[in-house]
Parts: structure tokens; sequence; C-alpha cells
């Protein structure tokens, strides 16, 4: 179907009306008094941004737990597991992000991404765990306690993130806030599960789905919130 | 003032004028007024159908750009992505007057005004304008930023935050109660 199908030919669609006089005015006022140049960051310095924050909290919170005893050759392999994530960010980021509003890549494909990445994530997480405790075991008692622990640190590092770049970005991008906040708030949720991944010894399955994977998808869901208020103008 | 890059302002696009706003060009800004706030107060007086609720939209509408214009990033169509702050600051403000005590129908919306019934229209500009009104508010939407405001569907998709299929839908199946009113129309005379 095209929109020229059922068209009625030749109509005399009307003129726009103009706005009063006085109305015209005072917006004409408004917007000229005091004008100045305005300092319009461009979209390369935000996405810049926003990588460096993202890897500066990962590498600041992988320094501070350089410490903590971990499983022989786990540290390596959760850092090369975090580089490859930090490319599939750089890429959402530069899809969802870096052209301008109104020339972004098709609603459908950033849609697919924003649902599609954290469940690959959490199924990376799930996959890369060398075992599993029961599910009854992992609930209970000081597993328990320390998941709980590491879930709230791990959240408290992707809203850091997803706030810094929704900050970044804010009222940039009238026509799909929430889209463009649900791919920040993704990008958020993968550092911080990164993050989250480094710092812990923990690398029991149940653990690692719950407590790293999971902040993805969560904040994939705040930052389509927030993004509807922080990210139109 | 620094007024940025020098243009010549009749022959520059909008995106070139909403530019040099942003550097601080006066000039610019009067210029891209004028090319602009009859779309946006016509798509304004189509939402609302009141003139005095359309002006005060497109003065909030100016309002939110002259705010934003920092965090317009250039290379943004500028008509599409003024139509979609008028848009929201539409919807803002019927949210927020149906919060208050008017009186809501059973969906839950503002009850639209009435096209009034008066006599038949003298022409088919007439019918038109009125047959435009009595459609459901979507496809006016629609058909307004397609035939009236001169969007790409794409464009049009993007203002109104739905897909181009969508769009597509809302333009044809507004073409059509618009055919069985200038039919009726027709009949009439």
């Amino acid at each position: 179907m095209t929109t020229s199908d059922s068209e009625p030919p030749d109509l005399p669609w009307p003129k726009p009306a103009a706005p009063g006089p006085q109305v015209s005015r005072a917006i004409r006022e408004g917007c000229t008094r005091g004008l100045g140049q305005k300092r319009c960051v461009p979209a390369s310095h935000r996405l810049l941004g926003s990588l460096a924050l993202s890897f500066g909290v990962f590498c600041l919170l992988a320094w501070l737990t350089r410490g903590n005893s971990r499983i022989d050759g786990t540290f390596r392999s959760a850092l090369i597991g975090a580089a490859g994530w930090g490319i599939v960010q750089a890429m959402i980021l530069w899809v969802g992000l870096t052209r301008p509003p109104g020339r972004r890549f098709s609603a459908r494909l950033r849609l697919v991404l924003a649902v599609l990445t954290p469940v690959l994530f959490l199924g990376y997480v799930a996959h890369a765990a060398p075992h599993w405790v029961s599910f009854f075991e992992f609930s209970h008692g000081e597993r328990a306690a320390h998941a709980v622990r590491c879930t709230v640190v791990g959240l408290a590092f992707s809203a850091l993130i997803s706030g810094g770049v929704l900050l970044l970005w804010r009222g940039t991008d009238p026509f799909t806030p929430g889209l463009t906040g649900a791919l920040v708030g993704l990008v958020g949720g993968l550092a911080g599960g990164l993050t989250i991944g480094i710092a812990c010894p923990s690398q029991e399955g149940w653990h690692a789905c719950f407590s790293h994977g999971l902040g993805a998808l969560a904040f994939a869901g705040v930052g389509w919130a927030a993004g509807r208020r922080l990210l139109v103008p | 003032m620094d007024s940025g890059r020098d243009i010549h302002l009749p022959s520059a696009r909008i995106e070139e004028l909403m530019e040099a706003y942003v550097d601080g060009n006066a000039d610019a800004f009067d210029e891209l007024y004028r090319r602009v706030s009859q779309n946006l107060f016509g798509y304004l007086l189509r939402l609302t159908r009141q003139r005095e609720r359309a002006e005060d939209l497109l003065q909030v509408t100016f309002a939110k750009v002259h705010r934003a214009r920092g965090s317009y990033l250039r290379g943004a169509p500028v008509l599409p992505w003024m139509l979609a702050i008028a848009r929201r600051s539409f919807l803002d403000e019927r949210r927020h007057a149906s919060s208050r005590t008017e009186d809501l129908s059973f969906d839950g919306n503002l009850p639209e005004p009435k096209a009034e019934d008066v006599a038949v229209p003298a022409d088919l500009s007439a019918a038109l304008e009125r047959a435009l009104d009595v459609l459901p508010e979507g496809y006016r939407e629609a058909i307004q930023l397609t035939k009236i405001s001169g969007l790409s569907i794409a464009e049009a998709a993007d203002v109104l935050g739905t897909t181009e299929t969508a769009v597509k839908l809302r333009v044809h199946r507004g073409y059509t109660q618009l055919r069985k009113e200038l039919e009726r129309f027709n009949r009439t005379v």
C-alpha cells in the first residue's frame, strides 16, 4: 500500500495559518534577547566522553580490587571478556547515538539491540561460569548475602555510568528518547556487570547471572524510563 | 555578540539557520522563525483546534527550542525536530489539563471540541478544512504532517514516535474518511 493509492486527487490542502503578530514579537524577543554563542558539544565528543566514563569506572574498580583472591586464570579471562563486551558497548553507542536524531538507524534495529544484547550478555555470563551450586545453596546463608552485596555494588556502578552518559546526551533526542535511554541504560548495565565481574572473586553460575548479568537487563528498562524524562529537549 | 560564521540568510537551509542561531546569530533566528513558524502553528492549531491554545503552545515550543539549542546535534533535520518538541509540549499540556478538573471522556482523554454544526461549507476548501477537523486525532496528525507540513513519511514517523508503516496506514485511513466526508459535501451542493 502506498499513501497515494487512495489519495483524493487535487485537494486544496489548507495553507498553514500564521500566528498573531504579538505572539511572533514575544517569541522573537524571548529567543534573541542577550543571544550569545551557545557551546554545542558535537556527537563525537559526547560519544568519546561516554566511552571514557564507562572505561574509567571499569579501570578504577579493577585497580581497587586487584588484591582480591581469585581462582587462577579467571581474572585474565574476565579481562578478555570485558574487552570484547567493551567493543559491543562502543557499537551500541555508535548505532544508538552518534548520528543526529532523525538520521539514526531504524528504531526497529535499535529495539532489537536493546532487547537482544542483555539476553546475550546473560547467556555469556552463565556460559562463562566454571561451576554451579544448587539454587537452594545459592539463595541461603553467606552466598545469598554475598550476592546481595555484589548486586548492590554492581547496580550502583551501573547507575553511575548510565546517569553520567544520560547527562552527556541530555536534551538531544525529541524523537525516540525512551529507546535511546534504553541503549544508554544498557551500556551502563553492561559496564556495571563487567566491572563487578572483575572485582568479585566468585565465579559461581547463579551468582554471576543474578549479581553480574541481570543488571544489564534491568538498566535497559530503567534507561527507557529515564531517557523519556532526560533526553527530551 | 558573536554571530558565528556568515551565511546568506535568504538562501540558507533551515539547518544552517539553526546552526547560525546556536552560534548566536539573531538574524538567523528571525529567518528561521519566518520559515518554520507557520508550519508549527498550523500543526498546533490542528491538534488543539483553538487559536489561543495553539499560540500559547507555540510560545512554549520556542522557549524549549531556545533553552535546548545547545543540545541540538548538528545535522539533525530542524523542522521535524521542532515539530516533535511542539507535539511533546501539546501532550504535556493535555496531560496537565486532564489531571485538573475537566470532564473526561470514557477513554480517559479530554473530550475533543466538537466541530461546529454550521451550514454547508461554501466551497471544497472549506469542506476539506471541516472534514480534517472531524478526523480522529491520529489520522489528522498524520495527514497534517505529510500533506500540509510537507514532511516525508519517515520524518512524520519520527515526529509521531511510530513506524513508517503506521504513518502510511493512518494516512490511508484518513484519506478514506476524508473521501466519505467530501462525497457527502458533493452530494449536498
